[in-house]
């Protein structure tokens, strides 16, 4: 490793970025978008000297407050003063305390406390969020021109190279982003602190997972969307996690140590103290050798587009399963936790779980050959089946599950019923059902197939009667077509419920066999959409 | 009117099968299919993860708010802090529990005071404090109005996450839409359109609907997941103004890049001035709600913003911001055709 080298790599890449106009366009917008962020004052940011109060202050708070009609804390002037407030002003708490004699209750907060991030916070996401452009014209930029293949073919070591990168989007973030902390230290919005030296390791661990990120990326496009869908996640993830272990756990050094984001809480000044800072900019930087050290090993690897999928039926099946319990089944996470009270309504998670179905299969479906469709003939038998079925709602050997689980299973037993909840979700989850298992897993699973998925995911408690459901609809559509089972999926999840069907569970054993029989017996329709 | 008709329904039909064309492009994109997928299964995994782990490890979703304190000291105040709606914790060092982090808050008498210790400036403190005033009759008393309901309170939060799902979508826009552009001039699509005997604004426009459509659908089940979960303040207001916002953005990247003189302008640049132009707008809603109502993404930000701190305009300024936003939008679907999708001058 020689650092000319290194140097020169560097020099490089910022003129590459600075030819033409576009180059300082960039440097342009990212001081016209953090200049303001950093040193603008903006209105209510600034505690008023005097505290606001409404109501009436007592003689001795006189001139210590200023009364507004419109503040949320209220004072009477008793005797004794009351202070009706959710949050105490330090201000209104100082003046206060100096009315009593002998203070009563003395409130210690102790080092630890949650404190709110400083305004070099935001500017240091802004300076991530502005490297999105930069770190798409590095590596995959090059490979997209075919300059990479050059770079590679000199006596450049492939981690002089990757390093030489790094450097150059590190200065110029970091000296963007000083720039404009420095402005507003000048315009009193940031105070003067050990944040200037953290900022930079901070933007350097950013730029170092930026250029793993892209890494394999074989255009610019592909280069710009990976470190725009997770850069600004992995920041402000990794910053909780930071805060987490230094509030609740109380380990200040072990926060700062969280790569990128034990660096970005020291910047912004959550983290004080020299011990924090020493180990989140020697964290950083081990973080960034790491990474850039990764990027090196796999240079050679020539980025590809994605190869264009869909056949398979295992992808859909796991994404409808897992989003229709997650809408369906998770609110009543809550419920198991004994929070009754934040179980939303049943109406928008059944619909939410529906709309997730049709567009998992939506997007399956775009993604490989376009079904071709054509015009639904017969749909009254799509009715009859589906009426028969809504009226079969006896439990068939309905298996019982363990005791904690009850409330995500009456979660999913409601949405069995959609119709109670309302109409448009009732809608929603017929057409969603449809399409996922007869547009989508009955095309790719087979009739068998799709009937034990559709049981396994909606019905797992009621398999029987799931079974007979499913055959039906699958029977229903390998003879009629998708149009006519989608209407049977459409009138099974608006009647199903409400019917005025009850007796002993061989009666509804009976009417889900005549479901089956009628779907059977119905003509089969040549062409290419019975399946 | 019946032969403005006549001329305006084939460029219509190109529209709308070119908008067709492009989601099932973008569909067929893994990379706008991660994108859309994220936010929303990152946010609602960590949310049910989260409240599942909390119910399990010891009923932390239920629990009332406590404080540590000796024997002695929880017989004095220990009537008082529960009028308050709090509950004691025995500890021998009170003292020591808050400070070694068992504790959040704790309470004990110091010669002729009492001293109330926390990590937290929170509620909970303030009536532990307003408890001890009570009982010793303090020369000033606090009284804490009660909490909101829990799933009002929940519902507020979660309002807020869906708006950073929004921003995020909206970010999300200005990148793909710079992407498409980048990549039909790279591989000869737009030369391809171009030849195609209706206007060249349509094309533009195809791309920018196409986008909406992608990026909207996608928004609007992420945050009807979210509220079929956690149930969330103003979903209804979000999904407009995410939509809107998203849509005008993708309108910003698409232009952006495919300007004049594109090729010789790179991608960095014009996309980090589209993404500089959205976070501006979103940071001028955040920092000045009363003017970023009534503008197209700004008004994202204020779409979360309480119903009580809502201005009145607030239904003109929407109407406003909607009609800016289908504005900016055709404008750039006029910059491409103007500019035959950055081919041109």
């Amino acid at each position: 490793m020689r650092v000319t080298r290194v140097l020169a790599v560097s020099r490089r890449e910022l003129r590459r970025s600075a030819a033409g106009r576009g180059g300082w366009g960039l440097l342009f917008f990212a001081l016209a978008l953090m200049l303001p962020a950093a040193a603008l004052r903006l209105p209510g940011s600034t505690r008023p000297a005097v505290p606001a109060v409404s109501g009436e202050a007592p003689a001795a708070l006189v001139g210590a407050v200023q009364l507004r009609p419109e503040a949320p804390t209220r004072l009477s002037p008793g005797p004794p003063v009351q202070v009706r407030t959710r949050a105490l002003a330090p201000g209104l708490r100082a003046a206060l305390e100096g009315t009593e004699a002998r203070p009563a209750v003395q409130v210690r907060l102790l080092p630890g406390t949650l404190r709110l991030p400083g305004r070099a916070l935001l500017v240091a996401l802004l300076a991530i969020s502005m490297l999105t452009g930069p770190l798409a014209e590095t590596l995959p930029g090059e490979r997209e021109a075919g300059t990479l293949e050059v770079l590679l073919s000199t006596s450049l070591s492939r981690g002089e190279l990757v390093l030489g990168k790094w450097l150059a989007w590190t200065l110029a973030a970091s000296a963007v982003a000083l720039f404009a902390g420095v402005s507003g230290v000048l315009t009193g919005t940031t105070a003067l602190g050990p944040w200037l030296l953290a900022m930079p390791a901070a933007l350097g661990v950013a730029v170092a997972l930026g250029l793993w990120l892209v890494r394999g990326a074989g255009d610019l496009v592909g280069g710009a969307a990976a470190p725009m869908r997770v850069l600004p996640l992995a920041a402000v993830g990794s910053v909780g996690l930071s805060l987490g272990l230094a509030t609740a756990g109380g380990q200040p050094l072990l926060a700062a140590a969280v790569p990128l984001g034990g660096t970005l809480a020291t910047a912004s000044g959550l983290l004080p103290g020299a011990g924090p800072l020493v180990v989140a900019i020697s964290a950083s930087l081990a973080a960034s050798l790491g990474l850039c050290a990764a990027v090196a090993r796999t240079l050679d690897r020539q980025g590809v587009r994605p190869r264009q999928r869909g056949g398979g039926p295992w992808g859909p099946l796991l994404a409808g399963a897992f989003g229709w319990w997650l809408a369906v089944a998770g609110p009543g996470v809550f419920a198991v936790g004994g929070a009754h009270e934040l179980l939303a309504s049943p109406a928008v998670s059944v619909a939410a779980g529906g709309l997730l179905l049709a567009l998992v299969a939506a997007v399956a479906l775009a993604r490989g050959p376009l079904p071709v469709l054509t015009r639904p003939v017969g749909l009254w038998r799509g009715v009859m089946v589906g009426v028969l079925l809504a009226a079969s709602t006896e439990g068939l050997g309905a298996v019982a599950g363990p005791a904690w689980a009850e409330p995500l299973r009456a979660r999913l037993d409601l949405a069995l019923t959609p119709g109670a909840v309302g109409l448009l979700p009732a809608l929603v989850v017929g057409l969603g059902q449809g399409l996922f298992f007869r547009g989508l897993l009955q095309r790719r699973l087979g009739l068998v197939g799709a009937a034990l998925a559709q049981v396994l995911v909606l019905m797992p408690f009621d398999p029987l009667r799931g079974l007979l459901i499913a055959l039906s609809l699958g029977i229903l559509q390998a003879r009629a077509g998708l149009g006519v089972a989608l209407v049977a999926h459409l009138c099974l999840a608006l009647l199903a419920g409400s019917l005025p069907v009850s007796g002993p569970p061989w009666l509804g054993l009976g009417i889900g066999l005549l479901a089956v029989g009628a779907a059977g017996l119905t003509r089969s329709r040549a062409g290419p959409s019975a399946q | 009117m019946s032969r403005s008709l006549r001329v305006a329904r084939p460029a219509l039909r190109a529209v709308l099968w070119g908008t067709g064309a492009t989601v099932l492009r973008l569909l067929r994109e893994g990379m706008v299919v991660r994108a859309v997928v994220w936010p929303g299964l990152l946010a609602a995994v960590a949310v049910v993860g989260a409240a599942a782990v909390a119910g399990q490890v010891g009923g932390a979703l239920t629990e009332a708010p406590w404080v540590a304190m000796s024997v002695d000291d929880a017989a004095l105040a220990g009537p008082a802090l529960a009028a308050q709606g709090l509950a004691l914790r025995l500890d021998p060092s009170p003292q020591e529990a808050v400070a070694a982090g068992r504790a959040e808050r704790a309470a004990w008498r110091e010669a002729d005071r009492w001293v109330v210790a926390a990590r937290g400036e929170g509620v909970s403190t303030l009536r532990t404090e307003a408890a001890l005033r009570e009982l010793v009759g303090a020369d000033w008393r606090l009284e804490v109005p009660a909490d909101p309901p829990r799933a009002q309170a929940v519902a507020t939060q979660s309002g807020r996450m869906g708006t950073l799902v929004a921003v995020l979508f909206a970010l999300y826009g200005v990148v793909m839409g710079a992407g498409l552009a980048w990549r039909d001039r790279g591989e000869g699509v737009v030369e391809g359109t171009l030849v195609l005997p209706v206007p060249a604004w349509t094309h533009g426009a195809a791309r920018v609907l196409g986008l909406a459509l992608t990026l909207g659908v996608g928004l609007g089940a992420t945050l009807l997941l979210l509220d079929g979960i956690l149930g969330m303040d103003r979903v209804g207001g979000l999904v407009l103004h995410g939509v809107l916002a998203t849509a005008v953005a993708s309108a910003l990247g698409l232009a952006a890049v495919g300007g004049p003189d594109a090729r010789r302008r790179g991608f960095s640049a014009p996309l980090s001035r589209a993404l500089g132009a959205t976070a501006a707008l979103l940071g001028l809603g955040a920092a000045l709600p009363a003017v970023g109502a009534w503008l197209p993404v700004a008004s994202l930000p204020v779409a979360s913003l309480p119903v009580a701190s809502q201005a009145a305009t607030a239904p003109l300024a929407a109407a406003v911001a909607l009609l800016l936003g289908l504005g900016l939008m055709a404008g750039c679907a006029l910059r491409w055709g103007r500019h035959h999708g950055g081919l041109g001058t």
